[in-house]
């Protein structure tokens, strides 16, 4: 089945990169470049959240995908595959990080860095949008690292579920942490 | 009465996030249609998530480069996995593909999983990745292949910790040390497996060969196998009940697992 699987899926690729015995990309090849098209930028972003530099979240990526690739050549479920893609990547942030010898700033290290102007503000608008966002950051930057990792993970998209396994913690912790953390937020956006 | 408390922030927050029980879910709604307090607090919270998300996409979202790159890269770093070890042939993926770095993790866990392995049978009872057959022969709801098919990944729960005490009393663990068990299902609900004591036992969680990540790997595929209709409901719990490591065997054509299932997860340990 699994054969029948990948033969379909080299006939129905258009850009097929071509292994030795002719076949098409294998139907896992298939499925990770579905999945990267679907989570790069998301996963990315988080990384990003955890203090690393681009090119370093790129070099991430591109080694998360990979695994990711050699996981299902193996024939693996492809169950939770999502969290499976967030729990790679934060473990492989944290190793970076470490041997980076911890970015500058704060564990989580949001670069602060100048804000994208946005057109259709005027300049008064736009001075508050910024000073919003810049007590917002500080709030941010003030959670403890594990809340914050779910308030950004959450921000990608992933249910509960998936956010406790990505991070390895159980549901309930994963609902506290961000209803504590919206909480302070809440209390900032309120000023 | 309950009427008229107010929600938690938490139980808010979960409702925003879709997460939030149905019955509960039913009542907040009933609720907020008649509370000010709880109303506003919900728009509080979703204000925050709005703040937050607009945060977050105006630091991040100019800075991720294009996709075609990357993209490009990684079919290319594919491409030559696969020329340089196409699948089903030669040595095994983790022979093939062996990197020391990436290694040691897993040698790391080996080592551990054998001491483990050696303190759990010096000081308990042997763990079997068998169940007891006498203890746990295995029990089933009546359901039809379309009944245990409907959900796209059913999930009973956890064990009830009641439950979970009364199995590990069955199987005279006195003290069970967390997360090296899952209590499961020999028979998964996913597959019509009973929520019955005769269906549970203490699955050994990591240690040893034939680990409850293995067994999860295993049903997960028949289940599939089930609901494509190539694998008969009766036979796959049957075979599920009478010895799963032989069917992990036959349908995976293996005499070990394979190492990927071994990292295979899916329900998570006694605690």
């Amino acid at each position: 089945m699994p054969g029948l699987t990948r033969e379909l899926a080299g006939w129905l690729l258009y850009q097929p990169a071509r292994d030795e015995s002719g076949r098409g990309p294998s139907a896992a090849a298939v499925e990770v470049s579905r999945l990267f098209d679907e989570l790069r930028a998301p996963l990315l972003r988080y990384l990003m959240s955890l203090g690393l530099t681009v090119p370093d979240g790129e070099d991430i990526v591109q080694e998360v995908f990979l695994a990711l690739f050699r996981h299902l050549r193996r024939e693996k479920p492809r169950d939770n595959l999502r969290a499976w893609i967030f729990r790679v990547g934060h473990n492989l942030a944290l190793k970076r990080r470490r041997q980076n010898g911890r970015s500058p700033g704060t564990l989580n290290g949001v670069p602060v860095e100048a804000l994208s102007a946005d057109l259709a503000l005027n300049p008064e608008e736009h001075a508050e949008r910024n000073r919003r966002q810049a007590r917002l950051r500080a709030v941010v930057q003030a959670l403890p690292d594990r809340d914050r990792c779910c308030l950004y993970l959450r921000a990608e998209g992933l249910r509960y579920r998936e956010i406790a396994e990505a991070l390895e913690m159980s549901l309930g912790a994963v609902s506290i942490s961000l209803t504590r953390s919206l909480a302070r937020l809440s209390r900032s956006v309120g000023e | 009465m309950a009427r008229d408390s107010h929600f938690p922030d938490e139980e808010l927050v979960r409702a925003i996030d879709g997460e939030l029980a149905e019955p509960r879910a039913k009542e907040l709604h009933r609720h907020l249609s008649h509370c000010w307090r709880c109303k506003v607090r919900r728009e509080e919270l979703e204000s925050a998530i709005a703040g937050f998300v607009q945060m977050q996409r105006s630091e991040a979202d100019h800075r991720i480069p294009p996709h075609q790159g990357p993209a490009a890269r990684l079919r290319a770093q594919m491409a030559e996995v696969e020329a340089n070890s196409p699948a089903g042939r030669g040595a095994p993926g983790w022979v093939r593909n062996w990197n020391p770095a990436r290694a040691a993790f897993p040698a790391l866990a080996l080592v551990l999983a054998a001491i483990g392995l050696f303190w759990a049978y010096s000081r308990q009872s042997p763990e079997s990745p068998l169940p007891n057959a006498r203890l746990t022969p295995g029990a089933i709801r009546f359901v039809s292949r379309e009944q245990a098919c409907v959900a796209s990944a059913p999930d009973a729960g956890p064990v009830p910790a009641e439950m979970a005490e009364q199995v590990f009393r069955r199987y005279g663990i006195r003290q069970p040390r967390p997360r090296a068990y899952e209590v499961d299902y020999l028979i998964t609900p996913a597959l019509g497996g009973a929520e019955d004591m005769s269906n549970l036992w203490p699955q050994p969680y990591t240690e040893g060969t034939w680990t409850a990540h293995v067994k999860d790997a295993l049903e997960d595929y028949m289940r599939t196998l089930v609901c494509e209709g190539k694998l008969d409901l009766a036979t796959a719990q049957r075979e599920l009940a009478d010895n799963w490591i032989a069917a992990y065997r036959k349908y995976f054509h293996t005499s070990r697992p394979l190492p990927a299932h071994m990292l295979f997860l899916k329900d998570k340990p006694w605690e």
